[in-house]
């Protein structure tokens, strides 16, 4: 015997099920509209553990997109600058080797090496958002001291100090033109060099650390990201920049003349090596940052994808869903009007 | 047969017929009204043939109430487990939108991917106060966020406690009501008065009661009924029995609940007794209050001490000093804790003031180091003072994904970096959810199923009582029509003596 509904489980029963298509459609709606599950750790379950891991990837992705272009931004100013020093200390060699073939014009030598020494200092001062470029991990020191700063700095202060123990007299001291060659020559190689050496270095021309800037470059990786004004090519080049600005190059005898220029020409041929060199390091980091942003750059895609694979509804699914339940719902409307109209009463 | 006798018949035929149409008309009123059962007139015909009502029965199915009276109990359960698991999760926003769960989210997982992001940026710039800020700013966010979880999962856990207090007033309440509609049964079976519509109200009384604690019941013979909980203990028999619970007045992370009891029998909350209840909303607010939600705060205690161990700064000199807590710090804090839940930790995290600035603090001991004991040459990891000294930033980063060892009353891995822990622990809650909804679901279906059964069973059809009234209507016609002619042969009968 099959069993008669009662009155009240009909209209319940329509009331019921009209609610929980209405909540579906809701849900169906907002998921069409937002891409995702309306509930997803409903959907999800235990998966949320990886989705949120994801998310937490994605984000330190992103993070480390943004910091990888301040090192970027970093490393082109190092590079502009390298090159800036090349160009000019590849120009005052030229200069230096015509000299030493025809003598040349000396005080337009010292001219270009004061500009040269002057630049050489601004260049590495540059900054980029407040913090020095080539000051290594000191950032907020200026790394080269301005040799032509008044009152004299300790670099100059220095050179002036071993001159005149080494000769007795200053550099402007026209008596300068009685220094005989090998005397220059051993001044520049033993007392000279001597402030150019690390320690002196330090102390007298550079704030910068020997330690590079170290970074974060991907997950996996972190490296030094800058180049320190320590490098042994600035000091070179600066010793041959003061070396021809500031030895009273003008004055001096023909023969210690030459001897300061071909010394000076020495040192900036290795200070154009080791910046090449410089260079070719600050390329290679520059390489790997790059390297690195295309690696993350097909993680991020991963990350995404599967993040969407957990969190994500079809939409062409949720619209079929949508225009199913809605359907769903004008049937049980009509549905229970019908049956509402459908009672005894009516016909007695 | 004689003449009046069937004039007396038609007359008691009318009366049956009335008091038919009362039913019919009680079945009429009661159509829409959830619970009651379709009346039954009980018929006899006497010896002289006369119809006469000598009770009421009703339509019932004991089978039927006895699977809604389960089904009741075990949705009431899950409902009660998956409210206090949404309201955790709604706090810590996972189902909110967003282009990703993490993304809009309160959550600690959440809290400890932004602090690493921010510690990424700070690396890149180290000279940078305002990335310091934002770094510090992170770090309190994730301190507050602990502390919110916790004090949400505590909330929730008084809330448990006070719906359970509720709830065993209500299972009082309806005891007491049932025991009046009880002896009022056995009173009115023994007069074989009409007690259907008190049967009616006794079984939702029980349909009431079932949502509260899971319950089995047994009809004696004389209509009384006594009721056992589904562990066993006796709930009802001829009086109620005492239940009581004594309320917890404020939670913390250690606090334990009290139990309910019956008679002085624990048959509701931790450690379950053999005669715990095993349904109903009782057993399921406990098992929020006394398991899942303490569970859920183990393991943000755990994120909480993993946190403190990660940023913790260790001697940096060789001279044996011990490894105190760093960026991160509660009241009390010695020494940097070992492996082992600390209950309550969440609630106690604190970034630690030496390194806030608006506590008198320096956030660039987060760069340098010194958080833990400002001025002591062992903690400072930028020993030249650097500003671009990005190192020890680097290695809080690293120690955020580090692996370190966690407790196993967490329940979840037991080597684990904290971010990843912090995301397992979301991922635990939300498969509990998942778990107990997917199980409140289904059991709402079979409440809505076997209530349908139930009523289809037990209630009133109108067209069927519209039919009944019919023939009604027409037996009663007959009947008058017979009274009419029984009238006229009368009458014929006193003219013919006259004449």
């Amino acid at each position: 015997m099959t069993s008669v509904p009662s009155t009240y489980a009909l209209s319940s029963s329509f009331r019921a099920s009209l609610l929980e298509i209405e909540t579906q459609l809701a849900r169906a709606r907002q998921e069409l509209s937002t891409g995702r599950h309306a509930d997803v750790s409903l959907t999800a379950g235990a998966a949320v553990a990886r989705d949120v891991h994801l998310g937490a990837r994605l984000d330190q992705l992103n993070t480390i997109f943004e910091t990888n272009k301040i090192v970027g931004a970093r490393l082109d100013t190092t590079q502009i600058a390298l090159s800036s020093l090349t160009s000019t200390a590849a120009d005052v060699r030229a200069t230096l080797l015509r000299a030493l073939s025809d003598g040349g014009d000396r005080k337009a030598i010292v001219a270009q090496a004061r500009l040269a020494l002057a630049s050489f200092t601004a260049t590495l001062n540059q900054t980029i958002g407040g913090d020095y470029v080539f000051g290594g991990e000191n950032l907020d020191a200026a790394p080269a001291a301005d040799y032509f700063a008044a009152p004299p700095s300790a670099n100059k202060l220095a050179l002036d100090n071993a001159f005149l123990s080494a000769f007795g007299m200053t550099q402007s001291d026209p008596a300068a033109a009685s220094i005989s060659a090998p005397a220059m020559e051993s001044f520049l190689s033993v007392e000279m060099s001597a402030l150019f050496s690390p320690p002196n270095w330090a102390a007298d021309w550079s704030q910068a650390s020997d330690e590079p800037l170290l970074a974060r470059i991907s997950f996996f990786k972190t490296t030094s990201v800058s180049i320190t004004a320590n490098d042994p090519a600035f000091r070179e080049l600066a010793m041959g920049y003061t070396a021809l600005s500031d030895l009273s190059l003008d004055a001096l005898s023909d023969d210690a003349g030459d001897a300061v220029i071909r010394t000076a020409a020495q040192h900036i041929d290795r200070a154009l090596a080791g910046l090449t060199k410089l260079q070719a390091a600050a390329g290679g980091m520059q390489a790997e940052v790059e390297s690195a942003n295309r690696t993350m750059t097909v993680q991020q895609g991963l990350f995404l994808s599967q993040i969407a694979s957990i969190e994500g509804v079809d939409p062409t699914e949720a619209a079929t869903r949508v225009n199913g339940l809605m359907t769903q719902i004008e049937i049980a409307y009509t549905l229970t009007a019908k049956i509402q109209q459908l009672s005894l009463v009516k016909y007695l | 047969m004689t003449l009046s006798l069937a004039g007396l018949i038609a007359n008691e035929s009318l009366g049956a017929v009335s008091a038919q149409t009362g039913i019919v008309s009680r079945n009429i009123s009661g159509a829409s009204v959830q619970g009651y059962s379709a009346k039954i007139p009980q018929l006899v015909t006497s010896d002289h043939g006369t119809p006469s009502i000598v009770g009421v029965a009703r339509q019932a199915d004991s089978a039927l109430l006895k699977s809604l009276l389960a089904a009741n109990a075990e949705q009431a359960g899950s409902t009660a487990v998956s409210d206090g698991l949404r309201r955790i999760e709604q706090f810590l926003n996972v189902a909110l939108d967003g282009p990703s769960a993490v993304d809009s989210s309160a959550s600690p997982a959440a809290a400890i991917s932004n602090l690493s992001s921010a510690l990424q940026a700070y690396s890149a710039s180290p000279n940078d106060p305002i990335a310091a800020d934002n770094a510090l700013a992170r770090a309190k966010d994730l301190a507050k966020s602990l502390n919110g979880a916790s004090g949400m999962i505590q909330d929730v856990r008084q809330q448990a406690d006070q719906s359970i207090q509720q709830s065993v007033a209500h299972v009082n309440d309806v005891l007491a009501k049932f025991e009046r509609v009880n002896k009022d049964i056995v009173v009115g079976m023994a007069a074989k008065a009409d007690v259907t519509d008190m049967l009616d109200e006794r079984d939702r009384l029980l349909s009431e009661l079932s949502t509260e604690i899971g319950i089995a019941t047994v009809q004696r013979p004389s209509g009384d009924m006594v009721i056992y909980t589904d562990g066993g203990v006796t709930l009802f028999e001829m009086t109620p029995r005492a239940v009581s619970f004594q309320p917890t007045p404020s939670f913390a992370a250690a606090t334990p609940g009290a139990g309910v009891q019956i008679d002085g029998v624990r048959v509701v909350g931790a450690p379950n007794s053999q005669l715990a209840a095993r349904s109903g909303r009782l057993v399921g607010l406990a098992q929020l209050r006394d398991e899942l939600a303490p569970r859920f705060q183990t393991q943000v205690d755990e994120v909480a001490r993993g946190l403190v161990q990660a940023f913790s700064e260790s001697d940096q000199t060789g001279s044996g000093a011990p490894t105190l807590p760093g960026l991160f710090t509660y009241d009390g804090a010695t020494v940097s804790p070992g492996p082992g839940a600390i209950t309550g930790l969440a609630a106690r995290i604190i970034v630690n003031p030496t390194v806030d600035p608006a506590q008198g603090g320096d956030s660039s001991r987060l760069r340098d180091g010194g958080a833990s004991s400002p001025g002591a040459p062992e903690y400072v990891y930028n020993a030249t003072g650097a500003s671009g000294f990005s190192d020890r930033l680097l290695q809080l980063v690293d120690a955020l994904a580090a692996p370190q060892a966690f407790d196993a009353a967490a329940g979840l891995r037991l080597q684990d970096s904290v971010a990843s822990f912090a995301a397992d622990s979301m991922g635990w809650l939300a498969a509990q959810r998942q778990q107990v909804e997917t199980k409140q679901t289904f059991q709402s279906a079979v409440v809505n199923q076997t209530s349908q059964a139930l009523s289809n069973a037990s209630g009133v059809n109108l067209d069927d009582q519209m039919s009944k009234m019919l023939a009604l209507e027409n037996s009663y016609q007959a009947s008058a029509k017979l009274l009419a002619a029984v009238n006229a042969m009368y009458s014929t009968l006193f003219e013919a003596i006259r004449v």
